[in-house]
């Protein structure tokens, strides 16, 4: 294996490892203050106990996040050290206020955790809040970056190097608008079904005095989960027609387009052939991209033919990435519209076996869509480190042996990710074991005693 | 005026990770030394005191190596190349150190099947991370980094394998073990009920025996303190680092070798008073002059190469960048550093309580 690619498999698995634990953290927060909420407004112990059980799901993927988090910010200098020399100065602010709002978010989430009885109650839940807009600030500010690398701005180029850097230009680059926006809706939606999908599972599996809890947390996880689904393709679709302006060969790539022309098809499946430039067994739907990507079915698309070979992403993972993804969004968004229709009217379908398992299902479905989305815009940025500017082969380490770096880093992620696995699973088991408030706690909230309640 | 802010938050962000995330790593040393009777003590009072703070700690390092790629882009691309393997070895440490702490902390129920291996991984991932940092912080003052090297060990091996940085890794494991066993005589004294002694007498023969053993802990670590600076001198003395020979020219270095002495004396009598924030004040004092000696002796030079030294003002990246970090890195602090006295104050009063949320 080269260099070239082990350090590119290195990024890819640091990377994807990073943004799943990154989303949770990003939403976990919000699914617990809309629970604590609850608490506060209904004193009900069941919507206390699954803020409390939310909590320590939020505490521990924050810490495994926070670590290879740490870790990401060390591996973009190791592995692209040419890179970083010139894009630093230029993209880094949105890095150094990300560490301000990534501080933020610690500290805040220290204070939740051992704030209860300790801070007013009405404070203590706006610091939840605080965890989570400080999460979601983070996520804003890291994607200003990668946006700058799809649409570099602030500087001028010449002979190798930066001049007249303003690096409030390069972090309000033109795409970070729709990309970040993206990937905050994609979070919510994946978290929100990923959350409900287990809660969906434990509903049939605890005992009967167990339920009612397990119900309001699916009902929860579904209403930030769905919202965010059925928002998300229409959001795609604008961030296909920035793509389509900014980066034709992304959206080329990822449609399989290869023939620049007017009318172009939009391909729905299908093999693309590098080599012969033909698709297989795709669906075609005549106009289909030139409406989509300009809103006019004469529009011209540039196809991949508009650029030398040597510039193409690889097509067939960025076809089969983007089908994915797109695939996923889709159906993700029809379940949304039945599982917010039963909320609304029907809560007796969320206890039915089809709906459950239909959830279950698609638990993992909302993250398997941001790994892929991310694959599209990593790897269609190709052959590219800086859209135009630098390539990624110019910007890897000199340093040789790549290969170890990835097996060692690669055995460690995956070992991480098992326990973590492991981990949640006994966290899961033992949830019912948290306690309900008892009357200090409810005294705290403001909560009527439990006697005098009942 | 930007350059020196950003050169004034980047020493900051250091002395703070040496100072907070020195003690969380200190912990873990601790436990690891500890003598089989008391590991459970010292791993229940280390866990009560870093588990609200050690993420926040982290933040430091991410604040140092964000300062060095935007600001320093010559710096940061000799050290995540030249010293990238010291540097994998470190952020390995830290991931695994750090989910195992979190796995360890928070797992539940009665069986804890896997608590031994979090407990290995936490605590050898706790001498690892420091080992590597003083390797680190060895390699760039000792002048044998080298660009045009013609073997792979020449250029990423020996420029960090040797005595000196051995002896400032082992020194920095020293340095964090014994930053943790001064603040761990106060929390022992917390623990038991704020500063008060215990009333009954059970609990007050068992609470005389925790002080004494954090107390001995903390005098222990003292002495081995002083034996390793010793060591790092020689050492330093032996392979000729440059740094060390500009040390031994600085009145600012013998200044702050003076202060820590003076401070060392005056610690070791204070350590059994029933005096909770004075040893730490005393050992904050020691820290700072340590990373402000090493750093006064070092300014100008970021970085000693074989070739010369590379100063500051040559690495530095466009004014308009320095500009706009000195700009958000004082935003960032104005909001951060209230918050974190916040925190730690509210932290401060949870464990005073001898139990904690969870």
């Amino acid at each position: 294996m080269s260099d070239l690619l082990a350090a590119r498999l290195t990024m890819a698995l640091s990377l994807g490892f990073h943004i799943i634990l990154a989303a949770i953290g990003m939403v976990m927060p919000f699914l617990m203050a809309a629970a604590h909420r609850r608490w506060l407004k209904t004193g009900d112990d069941d919507a206390y106990r699954l803020t409390r059980m939310w909590m320590r799901g939020a505490a521990i993927f924050f810490a495994t996040g926070a670590v290879s988090g740490t870790a990401l910010s060390f591996e973009l200098g190791i592995l692209w050290p040419t890179f970083m020399k010139h894009a630093g100065p230029i993209f880094g602010m949105p890095f150094s206020l990300e560490g301000a709002a990534f501080f933020v978010e610690a500290i805040a989430l220290g204070i939740y955790i051992y704030g209860w009885k300790r801070i007013p109650a009405k404070l203590h839940w706006w610091i939840g809040v605080v965890v989570g807009v400080a999460g979601l600030s983070s996520g804003l500010l890291v994607i200003a970056a990668n946006g700058w690398m799809n649409s570099p701005t602030g500087f001028r180029w010449e002979n190798g190097q930066a001049f007249d850097v303003d690096p409030w230009a390069a972090m309000l680059n033109p795409a970070w608008a729709t990309q970040s926006t993206h990937m905050l809706i994609a979070s919510f939606e994946a978290v929100g079904f990923a959350v409900a999908g287990v809660h969906a599972f434990l509903l049939s599996r605890v005992e009967e005095n167990e339920r009612t809890l397990h119900f309001l947390a699916l009902r929860i996880a579904l209403v930030f989960g769905c919202v965010a689904a059925i928002a998300q393709p229409f959001h795609g679709h604008w961030t296909a027609q920035d793509v389509a302006d900014r980066q034709p060969l992304k959206l080329a790539a990822a449609e399989a387009h290869f023939e620049t022309g007017r009318n172009a098809p939009l391909l729905i499946g299908g093999i693309p052939d590098e080599e012969k430039e033909t698709v297989t067994w795709a669906i075609k739907i005549p106009s289909g991209l030139s409406l989509l990507a300009f809103d006019d079915p004469d529009a011209v698309v540039k196809g991949l033919d508009a650029a030398p070979r040597e510039d193409w992403p690889p097509v067939a993972i960025v076809h089969f990435a983007f089908q994915i993804m797109v695939g996923i969004g889709s159906w993700l968004m029809l379940l949304s519209f039945v599982c917010l229709f039963a909320i609304r009217f029907r809560q007796r379908w969320l206890e039915r076996r089809l709906l459950r398992r239909a959830l279950l299902l698609s638990a993992p479905l909302g993250f398997v869509a941001i790994e892929a989305g991310w694959i599209v815009t990593e790897v269609g940025r190709q052959p590219w480190i800086i859209y135009g500017v630098m390539r990624t082969k110019d910007a890897v380490t000199p340093v040789p042996g790549q290969v170890w770096h990835l097996a060692s880093f690669g055995a460690l992620y995956l070992l991480i990710g098992i326990c973590t696995v492991w981990m949640w699973r006994r966290q899961v088991k033992f949830a019912s074991r948290i306690e309900a408030p008892d009357d200090t706690l409810r005294r705290w909230a403001l909560l009527p005693n439990n006697e005098a309640a009942s | 005026m930007s350059e020196t802010l950003v050169l004034a938050f980047l020493a900051l962000s250091l002395l703070a990770y040496t100072l907070g995330g020195g003690a969380d790593f200190g912990v873990g040393i601790l436990e690891l030394f500890a003598p089989k009777a008391s590991t459970s003590h010292v791993r229940k009072i280390g866990e009560h005191a870093i588990a609200p703070v050690w993420e926040a700690n982290h933040v430091w390092l991410i604040v140092a190596i964000v300062i060095l790629f935007v600001g320093y882009p010559e710096v940061h691309v000799r050290l995540v190349t030249l010293l990238h393997v010291p540097l994998l070895i470190m952020l390995a440490g830290i991931v695994i150190r750090g989910t195992a702490f979190t796995f360890r902390y928070y797992d539940v129920g009665e069986d804890r099947p896997a608590d031994k291996v979090w407990t290995l991984l936490f605590c050898s991932g706790s001498v690892i991370v420091p080992l590597m940092f003083g390797h680190l912080v060895a390699s760039f003052s000792r002048g044998r980094l080298n660009e045009s090297s013609a073997t792979v060990f020449e250029k990423y091996y020996a420029p960090w394998i040797g005595l000196f940085p051995l002896a400032v890794g082992v020194f920095t494991v020293v340095l964090f073990a014994w930053l943790a066993a001064v603040f761990l005589v106060g929390e022992v004294s917390k623990q038991h009920g704020r500063d008060r002694a215990p009333k009954q007498d059970t609990a007050l023969s068992l609470f005389n025996d925790n002080r004494r053993q954090a107390i001995g802990r903390a005098r222990v670590c003292t002495v081995l303190l002083i034996v390793m600076s010793a060591l790092v001198a020689l050492a330093a003395w032996l392979e000729g680092v440059p740094w060390f020979m500009r040390a031994l020219a600085h009145p600012f270095g013998y200044a702050c070798v003076a202060l820590v002495a003076a401070c060392c004396g005056i610690l070791w009598p204070l350590l059994s008073r029933h005096s909770l924030w004075l040893p730490r004040i005393v050992a904050g004092i020691i820290v700072t002059s340590i990373v402000a000696g090493y750093w006064g002796v070092s300014y100008p030079v970021a970085m000693s190469l074989q070739s010369g030294a590379l100063r500051w003002e040559e690495a530095r990246a466009d004014s308009a960048t320095l500009d706009a970090l000195a700009l958000t890195l004082s935003l960032g602090s104005l909001v951060i550093l209230p918050s974190l006295v916040w925190l730690y104050r509210l932290f401060k009063s949870a464990s005073a309580e001898g139990k904690l949320a969870e």
